[in-house]
C-alpha cells in the first residue's frame, strides 16, 4: 500500500506539470482529492481490509500526501492568477496620497529639548499658569515694586494672582517638595503684557531647566548648554556667553548661538541659583548649589525652521502645519 | 543709554575698534544694543540692567572699560574750594523723614548768567540724546550723565523762606516744568517752601521755582532718594524721566557730594556763577561696607582653577580693596565694597564679579557629575503618547492663544461675566482666559475652510474657570480637545474610543448629554465609573454659523488628568485557543432602545462565551431603524459544540426580544 501511495504522488506531479489552463487544476483536484471518488479516498477506503500489522503509519502518510497535493495545487493556481494580469501601469503617475496627522513645531522642539536633557539625566513636570505673585516674583528676589519687574510686563488677575511671566515660577515650588540631587525641566506656557508684533505674543512657551546638588559648578552649566546647542542646531554649532543680571541667579549669563545666516543670536538666560532662592526652597545654600536656565521653544522653532513671524506659529494654517 | 565714544575716551584709554569694545563690554555684562555713527563721533547705546545704576553714567562705563583692559581710570578732580568766596547767602533745607532722603548736598550759587551752553557741552548732550536748553539745566544734565547722579537747581529768589522735604498727601497738586498740573498720590516725595510745593522730587522740578533767563542765584540740591517712593510715584503718575530712572535704583550713597562739587565747577566755567554758601552734606560720607569671601567658594561655584592673586587682581581692577583676614583663615578674603557698587551684598555677588571679568568664554566646559534623580514624571510622557495617538489617526496638532475676547466667548455661548479674566488688559482680543480649548480649535477650523473642506485638529492645554472662593490656582485643568470639520459623529466618537483603547482604558460609558453649549443635541458625556471624563458631539449649528462653518462639525474635550490617572500599560491577554464562532444578526430597533442596551443585553446573555461584537450596518428601512451586528462566541476551554452554540443563540435572541428589539432571523435559527 505504501508503494501505491508513492506512485500516486509521482503521477500527480507529472500531471500537474502538463496543465495549462486554470480550470484543469480543479479537475485534477477532484481526480485526486475528491471526497467520493478521489484516488486518495479510494486508497483510504482499503485501510480497514489491511492486516493490523500493516496499518500503522498509513494514516499519517495519507495525510502528508494530501497536504503535499493541496500545497502544489494552491501554488499552481496562485501563480496562474498573477501572471494572468498583465495590465499597463504608468509608473510616472503619482502614488496615492495618504492623509497623515502632524505634531506642532513647538511640540517637536519641546520634545527634542526634553530628549537632549534626558540624556543628561533630566526629567520634567508641568506647573500652574495662573500663579501667585509670591512664586512668580517674591520668592525669586523680586519684591513688589522691584525695577527688575519692568522687564516682565505682567497680566494680573488680582493684586496677588497673576499669569506667570516665566517658567521660573516652578523653581521654588519644586525645591520645596524635592530633595537634591535635582535635575528637572519645566516646559509650559507663559504670559507677558506686550503689544503683539512679529516677535511678541501675549502668551508663548518657555522651558526652564533646574539642577541642584552639592557639587554643581558654572562650568557644568556652560558644558550642558554647549552640549544642548550642538545636539539641537548641529555638531559644529558655537555658543558664546556673556554676563547678565537676573535677580534669581548669581552669577547670571545670557547665551548666544552662531546662526549661519543671522550671526550671533541670543537663545537663553541662565545662571547659578541664587542662595536666596535655595533658602526659599528650604535648602541650605551652604550645602547645596545649582544652576538654572530658561529658553523659548517658540524662538527656537523659528530659528530652526526659518519662521520669521511668531504669529505663524499660533495661526494654525494647515498649509503651515502640514509641513511638519 | 546713549553715549558718545569721544566722551568715554576722556576718562580711559581706548585703543580697540568700536565693535571689539562693544563685544568685550558685552562679555563682561554691559550690553551694547547698537553702535551708530554721528558726524565725527561714534555713539554707543547701552542696555544697563537695573542692578547696575552706577553704569548709567560715562564714568561708570569708563570704569568697566578700565577693569576689562586693566587700564587707569582718570576722573575729573572735584571742585577744590568748598567754602564760599565772597557774599554770604544761606538756605534752610530740612528733611521730615530721613528715609525719604537719607543723604544729600545742598548749597547756594550766585552771580549766574543764564545763556546757551558752550558748544563742547551742548554737543556732548545732544549726542547722548539730551536736548540742550540753557547753561544751568545743561550742566545738571551733563553731571548726571557723567556721574550717574541726578540733581535739581531752584531759582533762589522764587523760594519763600525755608525748604522742607516731605511725603505728599493724597490729592496735593503741583505744576511741573512741563506745565502739567499733577495730582499726587500719597507717598510721593515733594519739596515745599513756606508757601507752596516747589518740586516733585526725583521726577520733575516745579514750575514756580524754575530757573529762567532772569535767574541770578541758584539753590543746587543733589539728593539720594528712597528708590521705592520714587518708583511708586513714577508709576502712579505715568511719568518717567532720566532722573527718576536713576533715583528708583540703588544709587551710590556717596556720589551726591562729588556731583555737587563737579556741578559748581562747571557752572562757574559756563555761567560765571560762584558758590556763595557752605556746602551742606548730610549722610556723608556713608559707612564703608565689606564682605568676607571664602576663596574656595569662588573656585567651587565657578569650577575654574583660579588662585588668590588672580582673584585679588580682578577685584582690584574693579576698585574692590582686598585684605587677607588672618593667617589661620587662609581661605577668607575680606573685600571692601566701593560705595558705587550698591549691588554687592554677599559672597556670590563677588563670585560673579570674578567670573565676568575672567571671562565666561575662557571657562572650560564640563558636564554635570554624579547620578541624576531617578524618578520619572510620567505626566508628560503620557501627553506625548496622546499626541502620538491622535496624529496617527490623522489629526493635526495646533497651538492657539489662551487669552481671548468677550465677543469670542459669547459667540461660543459662554457668558463672559462668569469667566476668568485679567484685570489689566492691553488689547481687547486678549482679556479672558479660555474656558475651553474649542476657542482656538473653532477659530483655526474656520480659518482653514478656504483651503481645506475637511479638517481634524487637536490641542492640549490648560483651560480656566472663575472661582469665587478657594484657591484661585486650582481652577486651571489640562484638557485635550479636537474638532472635526465635515466629519460625522461616528468618526469623532471613533477617535475618542481608539484613544481609550490605545491607553488601555476600559469600561468607558457614553451617556446622552443634556444641553451643553457649544455642544448640540447629538452629544454624549463620557464617564469612567463615576468620574466625568469629557464630552464628544456635534457643535451647535447656530455657533458654527457665527464662525462661517457650513459643514457638520464635531468635537470633543477630555480631562487630561483623569485620562492620565486611568491609562495603563498594555498587559497581554491570550488569544483564543479554540475556534471562534461567528454570526450576523439583523434586527429592527424602536426609537426607545439604544445600541448600548443591545450590546449590554448580548454580553449578559452570552456570558462567558461572549467574544466580541461589531456593528456592521445601521440604516432606516421603511421608517424603522434596522441594524446588522456581527457577534463572535467562543469558549476558553473547548470547541463549542453545535448544541452549545444553539443554546447561546437562543439566550441572545430571547434577551434581544425581551429588551424590545425585533430580530429578523431565518426560521431554522
Amino acid at each position: 500500500m505504501k508503494t501505491e501511495l508513492e506512485k500516486l504522488l509521482i503521477n500527480f506531479k507529472k500531471e500537474i506539470e502538463k496543465i495549462e489552463r486554470l480550470e484543469d487544476t480543479e479537475t485534477l483536484r477532484v481526480k485526486y482529492l475528491g471526497r467520493k471518488s478521489g484516488l486518495l479516498q479510494k486508497i483510504t477506503a482499503q485501510i480497514p481490509k489491511l492486516p493490523t500489522s500493516q496499518r500503522s503509519g498509513i494514516g499519517t502518510m495519507i495525510n502528508e500526501i494530501r497536504a503535499q497535493i493541496e500545497h502544489i495545487l494552491e501554488e499552481k493556481s496562485a501563480k496562474r492568477k498573477v501572471s494572468g494580469e498583465e495590465t499597463y501601469v504608468d509608473v510616472s503617475t503619482p502614488g496615492k496620497k495618504f492623509e497623515t496627522g502632524s505634531l506642532h513645531p513647538i511640540t517637536l522642539v519641546i520634545e527634542e529639548i526634553k530628549e537632549i536633557f534626558y540624556y543628561l539625566g533630566f526629567t520634567w513636570t508641568d506647573g500652574p499658569e495662573v500663579e501667585s505673585d509670591l512664586y512668580n516674583f517674591q520668592k525669586l528676589n523680586m519684591p513688589p515694586d522691584h525695577p527688575a519687574r519692568d522687564a516682565q510686563q505682567t497680566y494680573y488677575i488680582d493684586s496677588e494672582t497673576l499669569l506667570r511671566t516665566h517658567t521660573s515660577n516652578m523653581q521654588v515650588r519644586f525645591l520645596e517638595n524635592h530633595k537634591p540631587p535635582i535635575r528637572v525641566l519645566f516646559p509650559g506656557r507663559c504670559y507677558r503684557r506686550d503689544m503683539p508684533d512679529t516677535t511678541h505674543l501675549p502668551s508663548f512657551y518657555q522651558i526652564e531647566g533646574l539642577l541642584v546638588d552639592d557639587r554643581s559648578k558654572m562650568t557644568d552649566l556652560l558644558g550642558s548648554l554647549d552640549f544642548f546647542a550642538k545636539r539641537f542646531f548641529g555638531k559644529k554649532t558655537k555658543i558664546r556667553v556673556y554676563g547678565h543680571h537676573f535677580p534669581y541667579t548669581e552669577p547670571s549669563i545670557e547665551v548666544e548661538v552662531h546662526h549661519p545666516k543671522k550671526g550671533w543670536i541670543e537663545i537663553l538666560g541662565a545662571g547659578m541659583v541664587h542662595p536666596d532662592v535655595l533658602r526659599n526652597g528650604r535648602l541650605d545654600p551652604g550645602k547645596y548649589r545649582g544652576w538654572a536656565f530658561g529658553m523659548g521653544p517658540d524662538r527656537l522653532a523659528m530659528l530652526k525652521y526659518g519662521i520669521n513671524n511668531i504669529r505663524i506659529l499660533y495661526n494654525n494654517d494647515l498649509r503651515f502645519l502640514n509641513q511638519f | 543709554m546713549r553715549l558718545p565714544l569721544s566722551w568715554l575716551k576722556e576718562y580711559v584709554e581706548i585703543k580697540e575698534p568700536p565693535q571689539k569694545l562693544a563685544d568685550d563690554l558685552l562679555f563682561s555684562g554691559t550690553k551694547v544694543e547698537s553702535i551708530e555713527k554721528a558726524n565725527d563721533d561714534i555713539v554707543f547705546d547701552f542696555e544697563i540692567t537695573p542692578n547696575r545704576p552706577d553704569c548709567l553714567s560715562v564714568i561708570g562705563i569708563a570704569r568697566e572699560v578700565a577693569a576689562i583692559y586693566d587700564r587707569r581710570l582718570a576722573i575729573p578732580s572735584p571742585f577744590s574750594e568748598t567754602t564760599p568766596a565772597r557774599r554770604k547767602k544761606s538756605v534752610s533745607f530740612s528733611v521730615t523723614e530721613t528715609k525719604l532722603c537719607p543723604a544729600y548736598s545742598v548749597g547756594v550759587i550766585d552771580s549766574v548768567k543764564i545763556g546757551p551752553s558752550p558748544d563742547w557741552l551742548a554737543s556732548k548732550l545732544e549726542k547722548s540724546g539730551v536736548r540742550a536748553i540753557d547753561n544751568i539745566v545743561d550742566v545738571t544734565n551733563y553731571v548726571m550723565l557723567e556721574t550717574g547722579q541726578p540733581m535739581h537747581a531752584f531759582d533762589y529768589d522764587k523760594i519763600s523762606g525755608k525748604m522742607r522735604l516731605r511725603s505728599s498727601r493724597k490729592g496735593e497738586r503741583v505744576t511741573t516744568l512741563d506745565s502739567a498740573e499733577r495730582i499726587l498720590p500719597a507717598g510721593a516725595i515733594i519739596i515745599e517752601d513756606d508757601e507752596k510745593l516747589i518740586d516733585l522730587a526725583g521726577l520733575m522740578g516745579g514750575k514756580n521755582s524754575e530757573v529762567d533767563k532772569t535767574t541770578t542765584t541758584l539753590v543746587l540740591h543733589v539728593p539720594l532718594y528712597d528708590p521705592l517712593s520714587i518708583r511708586r510715584a513714577s508709576q502712579y503718575l505715568g511719568l518717567r524721566t532720566e532722573a527718576s530712572n536713576r533715583f528708583e535704583k540703588k544709587l551710590d550713597p556717596a556720589a551726591h557730594r562729588y556731583a555737587f562739587e563737579r556741578a559748581v565747577q562747571l557752572i562757574s566755567l559756563t555761567t560765571g556763577g560762584k558758590l556763595s554758601s557752605p556746602i551742606k552734606s548730610v549722610g556723608y560720607p556713608p559707612q564703608q561696607r565689606s564682605v568676607l569671601v571664602p576663596i574656595s567658594l569662588i573656585r567651587k561655584t565657578l569650577g575654574i582653577s583660579i588662585n588668590r592673586t588672580q582673584i585679588e587682581d580682578i577685584l582690584g581692577r574693579l576698585e574692590f580693596a582686598t585684605t587677607k583676614q588672618s593667617e589661620d583663615k587662609e581661605d577668607a578674603l575680606k573685600v571692601t565694597i566701593p560705595s558705587f557698587r550698591t549691588d554687592i551684598n554677599e559672597p556670590v555677588d563677588l563670585t560673579e564679579e570674578v567670573g565676568r571679568i575672567y571671562g565666561y568664554n575662557n571657562f572650560p566646559k564640563t558636564l554635570p557629575e554624579g547620578s541624576p534623580s531617578a524618578t520619572d514624571h510620567p505626566q508628560s510622557n503620557s501627553e506625548r503618547e496622546l499626541r502620538q495617538i491622535l496624529s496617527n489617526l490623522g489629526l493635526k496638532e495646533i497651538y492657539s492663544n489662551s487669552l481671548t475676547s468677550a465677543k469670542m466667548l459669547e459667540d461660543l455661548s459662554f457668558p463672559s461675566q462668569n469667566m476668568l479674566k485679567v484685570s489689566n488688559r492691553l488689547v481687547i482680543d486678549y482679556e479672558y482666559l479660555r474656558p475651553t480649548l474649542l476657542v482656538g480649535l473653532i477659530t483655526a477650523a474656520s480659518l482653514n475652510l478656504e483651503n481645506f473642506e475637511k479638517s481634524s485638529l487637536f490641542e492640549i492645554g490648560r483651560v480656566f474657570e472663575k472661582k469665587e472662593n478657594g484657591d484661585p490656582l486650582s481652577s486651571q485643568s489640562k484638557k485635550i480637545s479636537a474638532i472635526f470639520v465635515n466629519y460625522n459623529f461616528s468618526e469623532a466618537k471613533g477617535v475618542v474610543e481608539t484613544t481609550f483603547k490605545d491607553l488601555n482604558i476600559k469600561e468607558v460609558k457614553f451617556k446622552r448629554a443634556a444641553d451643553q453649549a457649544p455642544f448640540g443635541k447629538t452629544s454624549a458625556t463620557i464617564f469612567l465609573g463615576n468620574r466625568l471624563l469629557g464630552i464628544v458631539g456635534e457643535i451647535e449649528k447656530r455657533i458654527l454659523e457665527k464662525f462661517d462653518i457650513p459643514t457638520p462639525t464635531y468635537g470633543f474635550e477630555l480631562d487630561l488628568e483623569v485620562l492620565q490617572a486611568y491609562a495603563k500599560a498594555p498587559y497581554y491577554e491570550p488569544t483564543p485557543k479554540f475556534p471562534v464562532v461567528k454570526e450576523n444578526i439583523s434586527m429592527y430597533l424602536p426609537k426607545t432602545i439604544y445600541f448600548s442596551d443591545i450590546a449590554n443585553g448580548i454580553k449578559a446573555a452570552a456570558g462567558k462565551n461572549f467574544y466580541s461584537l461589531e456593528l456592521l450596518e445601521d440604516d432606516i428601512i421603511k421608517g424603522q431603524r434596522s441594524i446588522l451586528i456581527d457577534i463572535k462566541y467562543y469558549d476558553p476551554n473547548h470547541t463549542l459544540k453545535k448544541e452549545e452554540i444553539a443554546k447561546i443563540r437562543g439566550q441572545v435572541l430571547e434577551k434581544l426580544k425581551k429588551i424590545g428589539a425585533q430580530p429578523r432571523t431565518s426560521p431554522n435559527f
